[in-house]
């Protein structure tokens, strides 16, 4: 892919175009060393997927946009690839395979997936391709929402042909500059190394811009003039097209949603992340439990490794719905535990792996915690009403204790041991009206809170930078927040709970 | 995220949109990107036709077809691991190698399908390479033994029939 061209006075671009010369440049040279090391760093760009239509037919570049989704160029699957807005939507013709997280071929890692149905757009080459089942292991790419300017840098990578190689074992990346910019599309042309060219293969892969630490996706490669790779025979003109998709959020967002049924009402569906920097959505959604229940998460089967997964509590009937899996499968546990009109709270009271079931009483202030042998441990703590009770390891001791948070006034009390009385820690974090929330952010090993403000839809989490500061994440549109450790990662993220309406 | 809520909140709203840019388009299809057009570059999508097979059958006199990419026509010379396919007269169709062709084979497998007439020997790799072969009335497959001089085709056939080559595949 967008690999090196040879400045035009390169020897073998040069003089008299004989036989012999021309013979040589169509054949694979010796192992040629890069111009300008142009294969990506390895493991880069993972969310860059190979795309293999008709095995063996065709081959393109795609990106992974979501645990269900690559978006790539709809050239790639037309019947007349310099009509790519005649691609209908549906089943691939060819059967397709997409191939996430091998920036290297020849080895295992990462996934493949065969593509499941295509939804193109029909006002510019563009198409999504939705995965049979969802790859997890990827982070997908975020789909920029500002436009390409004249200019920019943009780096564009891809699984296509190189000056020598046909078929690539490996990822390659380049700088483009941005040279037009119009509605639908935008012109490129390659910087460094100089000369890199789009090449047959590595239509369909994304045009990236650099923000901060990571990579949001620009646009995605389209046509291009080849100029410089294996087989290509033009010498003049220079430079690609991309499509944009800065402007295709609420489309993209649509078509994402399309895999799951309509959301039935009062059900809860799940939006998970794994990252607490990113507002994407890293997690296949599912749909579990139904309201009024409360939606909450622990590990609940304690397998070491495995990671949090969803639970609920039904206030009106005071029972506890949990479930081992992140797919949105059925409840796996369900029993009766407190009265109605009790708030639920969840945490490692006996530590170990497994998280244990409590409830708090706000017409008492009591909390009534249950241990893995069915013993309960109750005490009275805090004022009770509206106070919502919380729990977690909160000085590094290995097991959980519980705490209450007054949204009045924003205050925490922690307790270190399940006891009544005094609570032996109280700060004030957040503002009036916040939602309480905890977690082991940095993976410290120690629990610390964090809120979540209706208002943006924004977690707030103490303590999790590095220098102790708190960091914040807009992360859904409303509804109920949760955090857990969905991967089993040892850290703390969030996502939202979202009832039907 | 974000959007996600939003549009599922208002998804009769973008639905309708939708529907109606669909209509419009279908009514009045907009044929973009014209091959032919000076100005419009082609789609890079990989076809696996074989880079230049016309400059090269003009060249060499051998119609290299399509493959999966790992075998590639190359320079014969001193690098190591070249496959060496020999074909009888061809002294004037091909003036660079007088019907002697190498080809670099990478990664795990490789297959290239062509046509090139009256194969007579082959020099093996490190692969496992096999030819794929026909006379006028019959398909035959010959294995070409690793690192040495392989008699096939008429070499190798009982009857000295002449055999062209249409596919080889190579296995690491």
């Amino acid at each position: 892919m967008p690999h090196s061209r040879p400045r035009p006075r390169s020897p073998w671009m040069a003089g008299a175009v004989t036989a012999a010369t021309l013979a040589t440049t169509l054949m694979a040279a010796a192992p040629a060393p890069a111009l300008g090391g142009d294969a990506a760093p390895a493991g880069a760009y993972a969310f860059t997927a190979k795309l293999d239509i008709g095995d063996g037919k065709r081959s393109c570049t795609g990106a992974l946009i979501d645990p269900y989704w690559i978006i790539t160029a709809a050239a790639c699957f037309a019947d007349d690839p310099t009509r790519p807005t005649t691609l209908p939507a549906g089943p691939p013709t060819l059967k397709t395979t997409a191939t996430i997280g091998r920036t290297d071929l020849t080895t295992t890692t990462g996934q493949t997936r065969d593509i499941a149905e295509l939804v193109p757009r029909t006002d510019r080459d563009l198409v999504l391709a939705r995965l049979t089942t969802p790859v997890t292991d990827t982070t997908p790419v975020a789909v920029a929402t500002t436009a390409p300017a004249t200019g920019e840098e943009l780096h564009v990578t891809g699984y296509g042909r190189t000056r020598t190689e046909w078929v690539p074992d490996k990822l390659h990346s380049a700088a483009f500059g941005v040279n037009t910019v119009a509605a639908t599309g935008i012109g490129i042309t390659g910087t460094a190394p100089v000369g890199a060219s789009v090449c047959k293969g590595d239509t369909g892969g994304p045009a990236l811009r650099r923000v901060g630490d990571h990579d949001e996706l620009a646009a995605v490669t389209s046509a291009s003039w080849q100029t410089g790779c294996l087989g290509s025979a033009e010498t003049t003109r220079d430079g690609a097209t991309a499509t944009r998709t800065d402007d295709l959020g609420d489309w993209i967002q649509l078509v994402r949603s399309r895999p799951l049924p309509p959301q039935a009402t009062g059900v809860l569906r799940w939006f998970l992340s794994d990252s607490a920097q990113s507002n994407v959505s890293t997690r296949p959604v599912f749909d579990f439990g139904k309201s009024p229940v409360i939606p909450l998460t622990g590990n609940w089967d304690g397998i070491g490794g495995g990671g949090d997964t969803p639970g609920a509590y039904d206030p009106t009937t005071a029972r506890f719905h949990l479930t081992n899996s992140l797919d949105g499968g059925p409840g796996t546990t369900d029993f009766g535990f407190g009265s109605p009109g009790d708030v639920p709270v969840v945490g490692r009271w006996d530590g170990g792996r497994t998280t244990e079931v409590g409830i708090y009483r706000p017409s008492t202030a009591e909390f009534h915690l249950r241990h893995h042998d069915g013993t309960v441990t109750s005490f009275m703590l805090g004022d009770g009403g509206n106070w919502r009770p919380i729990a977690g390891d909160w000085t590094h001791k290995g097991f959980d204790t519980p705490g209450l948070f007054d949204p009045d006034t924003a205050t925490f009390h922690l307790v270190n041991s399940p006891h009544g009385g005094e609570a032996d820690t109280t700060f004030r974090f957040g503002d009036r009206g916040d939602t309480p929330v905890t977690g082991d952010w940095n993976g410290s090993g120690t629990t610390q809170v964090g809120v979540y403000r209706a208002t943006g839809s924004v977690f707030h989490f103490r303590g999790a930078a590095p220098d102790g500061s708190t960091t914040s994440v807009s992360y859904g549109d409303g509804g109920f927040p949760v955090t857990g450790d969905w991967s089993g990662s040892g850290r703390t993220t969030q996502g939202i709970v979202v009832p039907g309406r | 995220m974000k959007t996600l809520l939003r549009v599922l909140t208002t998804g009769a709203v973008v639905g309708t949109v939708a529907l109606t840019g669909l209509t419009t388009v279908g009514a009045a299809p907009v044929p973009t990107g014209a091959v032919t057009a000076d100005d419009t570059p082609p789609p890079a999508v990989e076809d696996f036709a074989y880079p230049q097979a016309d400059r090269i059958f003009q060249e060499r006199g051998i119609r290299l077809k399509s493959g999966d990419g790992h075998i590639l026509l190359a320079t014969c010379d001193s690098r190591p691991g070249l496959l060496e396919v020999h074909a009888r007269g061809m002294k004037t169709t091909d003036p660079v190698g007088h019907g002697r062709f190498c080809f670099q084979i990478s990664g795990a497998t490789g297959r290239l399908s062509l046509e090139l007439p009256s194969v007579y020997g082959a020099v093996g790799n490190d692969y496992a390479v096999r030819f794929d072969m026909r006379t006028d009335t019959e398909t035959k497959s010959f294995n070409v033994t690793k690192n040495i001089w392989t008699p096939v085709g008429e070499s190798a056939d009982p009857q000295g029939r002449v055999f062209s080559l249409l596919e080889i595949t190579a296995t690491a």
